[in-house]
């Protein structure tokens, strides 16, 4: 047998072991600490130098440090709800359980960070712009992102078989994300009060200072940790949750 | 250490973004730890509940 071959068969042992609630909830154990320590290493610095080394800003004042949790957070939204209309997916495609569980845990990670996004972005808005709120299309569709995430956890809770549940929710979450291109575009489709996108992805091109770039790239990456540790927590206790009656727990208890 | 943005006009609005934000983020990071914490507790009293009425 071929060294290739081998190594393909240990990739696919090792993807079909995810298939097993107990080694997923051992093996997400001993990731989850490692995710916090990445976060908190990508965290601190990054708010340390966004709230007390970054200059303020020529326009807008010392106002923009809210730019640090108010783009992180507005970029976790929309990429956790990707993420979760991928899960679903896959769970819908291939019926792997883990990947439902996921889906489902994905969105009130999601929600919550859409809610910061919208929070800050108000609190953002009032210094700069004189109001709190506009119905204008960046924040009409993000709110409408919230209603979604709202939706999908509504139509989870209604269904009283799990996976069941799990498959109707995947499914409100792809059509959900025809409102992603929505919200990236609105500032380019529509003439909105929200201002257009600042930070491109080659970084040569953005139109913002290394001194407050560098905070808020570390504080962008920061936020993947946070949900990668959090995902992980929140799959781990719905597992458990759905199979306190199995017998895989009480091993799990009688092993400690 | 740039700190004068603390006495500045919009500084309340940055703390309350900023505390806002983070309560969110620690529920969320909190809520799933103790569940978990709740649910194992509630089997190991199970299991216990068990051995007794076997016994």
């Amino acid at each position: 047998m071929s060294e290739a071959t081998t190594s393909w068969q240990r990739i696919k042992v090792w993807f079909h072991r995810w298939g097993s609630p107990a080694w997923f909830y051992a093996a997400s154990g001993h990731m989850i600490p490692w995710l916090w320590a990445g976060f908190a290493l990508l965290a601190l610095p990054g708010l340390y130098l966004g709230l007390f080394v970054a200059p303020p800003d020529y326009l807008q004042g010392d106002s923009y440090r809210i730019i640090f949790i108010h783009v992180p957070s507005a970029w976790m939204s929309m990429m956790i709800f990707a993420l979760m209309a991928i899960f679903g997916l896959i769970g819908m495609v291939w019926r792997i359980r883990l990947a439902e569980t996921m889906a489902i845990c994905s969105a009130p990670i999601g929600a919550a960070f859409t809610l910061i996004t919208l929070i800050t972005g108000s609190l953002w808005g009032k210094p700069t712009w004189g109001t709190y709120w506009q119905w204008d299309a960046r924040m009409t569709s993000e709110l409408v992102l919230l209603f979604l995430y709202v939706g999908v956890l509504a139509l989870y809770e209604s269904i009283e078989e799990p996976r069941k549940a799990a498959r109707a929710a995947s499914l409100l979450a792809l059509i959900g994300l025809v409102n992603l291109p929505i919200i990236h575009y609105s500032v380019q489709w529509w003439n909105t009060l929200h201002q257009g996108n600042t930070i491109r992805l080659n970084l040569a091109e953005s139109s913002m200072d290394t001194s407050m770039l560098v905070p808020l790239l570390l504080l962008v990456v920061a936020t993947k940790f946070y949900y990668a540790a959090v995902l992980l927590a929140r799959s781990r206790s719905m597992l458990l949750h759905q199979d306190q009656h199995k017998n895989w727990p009480r091993e799990l208890l009688v092993a400690d | 250490m740039n700190i004068e943005w603390i006495h500045g006009p919009h500084s309340h609005y940055i703390m309350i973004a900023y505390g806002i934000s983070a309560l969110i983020v620690l529920y969320c990071a909190l809520q799933p730890v103790l569940r978990r914490r709740a649910l194992l507790r509630h089997i190991r009293v199970q299991q216990r509940a068990e051995k007794i009425s076997r016994q």
